[in-house]
């Protein structure tokens, strides 16, 4: 048996182990189920193992020839995606973008972009897990149910972690919470689990600022401040239902952070499925000074224009390379029939929707199991992505390179 | 006597989907647990059908059939569907309107059909429509 770490969800749990027969995975142990689909599925008929262009069987050789020449080719090239890419893999695409006057940008820019901003800028609190776990007594899962997007968290990083933990007669030394639209797996077991309406997130923050600045509040704004009031140290796992109801527009939620920070210790981590979305939006940002967003044609620009759906929107890039992300299968219909219609370049180990529509994809060796690398985990702690097997396919990051060197 | 539903519809993160499609990509598993939308008792009685029957849903992006299916946890009004290929068939982008996609407030018309489920092909075909 050899150590992993898994890199089937955003948690990264690095307990995993696995048998190899013959270079393939042929036993699994401490994984979740999600997990465990993810490793064996790179051995099974969902594995891109051949390059394609245009649904033609390829060469390597061939596929990154006629990539090479669709984006130089390209007035307006887009690279998207890298939120599952190593930190390595991600410094490429960044100099590529640069060398081709290209956009760059990816699912940050609408998901924890501007969360991820803030943390990155200080301006929210947030930590190592390892560090702020055993100091926490009150961790609040906000729009976020784990035991679906990150089936280990509870057990790997926060509620069921504690060393004093016992499945026959543990009491616990720290209170589960949960703000939720609707009961979930998690909701039954918080005490208290908050209860809004979709979309209510933003009123429910008002009232807390309201009653931290003295004013009026509800009596569920009252008591989630009460709860925060009687902990000491307190982490927010911040999930999806949080930022789609704040439109992505974390102002006011770190204006409440800020403010609950008055009463007590409080972190807050993003509970991002990606692998290194945090090391994509770090590297981007010290490479040209925001995280996401940004255009390389003719300097540095940023902005909203600059993001993925508002390119794929505006139907501005004729060619766009995908690297590590199945946008078709992520994006409302108008904007996916949008995007098929461009000239795809497609990188990745896995037969996506993405992959079906694309006009050149290049089969690569999947990071931390065919590739080595390190991403940044949703605490900002660096980890170590280790090849444990050997794989024919090359590894994005050797891709990218010779996108870059022959481009 | 059925009636047509005005429903909040909001999408969520299902593991269970998740493992389906990596296993066997997007398949016929896949679409067991995408094609559900999930009421409230109260609003499936309302709308006259049984448990597992299909309903077609209408917004202002576009129309699929799925499954309905009771959950008494669910309050009426509401509707929850799995974020899938077929919840993203219902959902809008403006950016005059908003940043990002509306994947949590959905406002959808539902109605009792005889029609089958959409199959999958047929939502990938209307990528290249």
């Amino acid at each position: 048996m050899v150590n992993l770490v898994c890199t089937g969800c955003g948690s990264l749990c690095d307990d995993i182990q696995v048998e190899i027969a013959e270079d393939r995975i042929t036993r699994i142990e401490n994984a979740c189920a999600k997990g465990a689909a993810f490793l064996y599925a790179l051995d099974n008929l969902n594995r891109r193992t051949t390059c394609l262009v245009r649904d033609r069987e390829v060469p390597l050789e061939c596929a990154i020839e006629e990539a090479k020449q669709l984006l130089s080719e390209a007035k307006r090239p887009l690279i998207f995606g890298l939120d599952n890419s190593t930190l390595e893999t991600q410094a490429k695409a960044i100099s590529l973008a640069r060398k081709l006057g290209a956009v760059i940008d990816d699912a940050s820019s609408f998901s924890y972009g501007e969360l991820i901003q803030g943390l990155l800028e200080g301006s929210t609190q947030s930590g190592s897990l390892s560090q702020i776990k055993d100091k926490a007594d009150l961790l609040i899962y906000w729009g976020s149910n784990p035991l679906h997007s990150h089936p280990r968290h509870l057990s790997q990083f926060s509620y069921y972690s504690y060393t004093d933990y016992d499945e026959a007669g543990w009491i616990p030394k720290v209170n589960l919470a949960c703000v939720e639209v609707r009961e979930t797996e998690l909701s039954s077991i918080c005490r208290p689990a908050f209860r809004l309406a979709p979309g209510g997130d933003r009123e429910f923050i008002r009232e807390i600022l309201s009653i931290i600045k003295g004013g009026e509040g509800t009596d569920e704004a009252k008591a989630f401040l009460e709860l925060i009031k009687d902990s000491r140290v307190c982490i927010i796992f911040c999930g999806k239902g949080l930022l789609y109801s704040l439109n992505g527009n974390f102002d006011l939620f770190t204006e409440m952070v800020q403010g609950l920070g008055q009463c007590t210790e409080v972190s807050v981590i993003p509970m991002t499925d990606e692998i290194n979305m945090l090391g994509f939006n770090k590297s981007l940002r010290e490479e040209a000074g925001y995280v996401n967003q940004v255009s390389f044609d003719g300097g540095i620009k940023h902005g909203t224009e600059f993001s993925f759906l508002e390119q794929v929107h505006k139907e501005l890039p004729d060619c766009v390379l995908i690297e590590g992300s199945d946008p078709l299968s992520t994006l409302p219909q108008s904007l996916s029939r949008k995007l098929a219609s461009a000239k795809i370049i497609c990188l990745g180990s896995i037969i996506t929707s993405t992959t079906n529509a694309a006009a050149v994809v290049i089969a690569t060796a999947a990071p931390g199991l065919e590739s080595n690398g390190k991403v940044v985990r949703m605490d900002g702690e660096e980890v170590n992505l280790l090849e444990v097997k050997k794989s024919t396919y090359p590894s994005e990051e050797e891709v990218f390179e010779r996108l870059f060197m022959e481009g | 006597m059925s009636v047509p539903l005005e429903l909040v519809l909001v999408t969520y993160h299902d593991g269970l989907l998740k493992i389906a499609e990596t296993k066997e990509g997007i398949g016929s598993l896949y679409q067991k647990f995408a094609a559900v939308l999930w009421l409230s008792p109260d609003d499936l009685k309302l709308l006259g059908v049984n448990m597992g029957k299909p309903v077609e849903l209408r917004s202002a992006a576009g129309s699929i059939v799925v499954q309905a299916k009771a959950d008494p946890n669910n309050k009426p009004g509401m509707g929850y569907m799995p974020f899938s290929l077929y919840s993203l068939s219902l959902t809008s982008y403006d950016p005059a309107k908003s940043r990002f996609p509306d994947f949590k407030r959905i406002e959808v018309t539902v109605l009792p059909t005889e029609r089958s489920i959409t199959p999958i092909s047929e939502i990938e075909r209307g990528w290249i429509a």
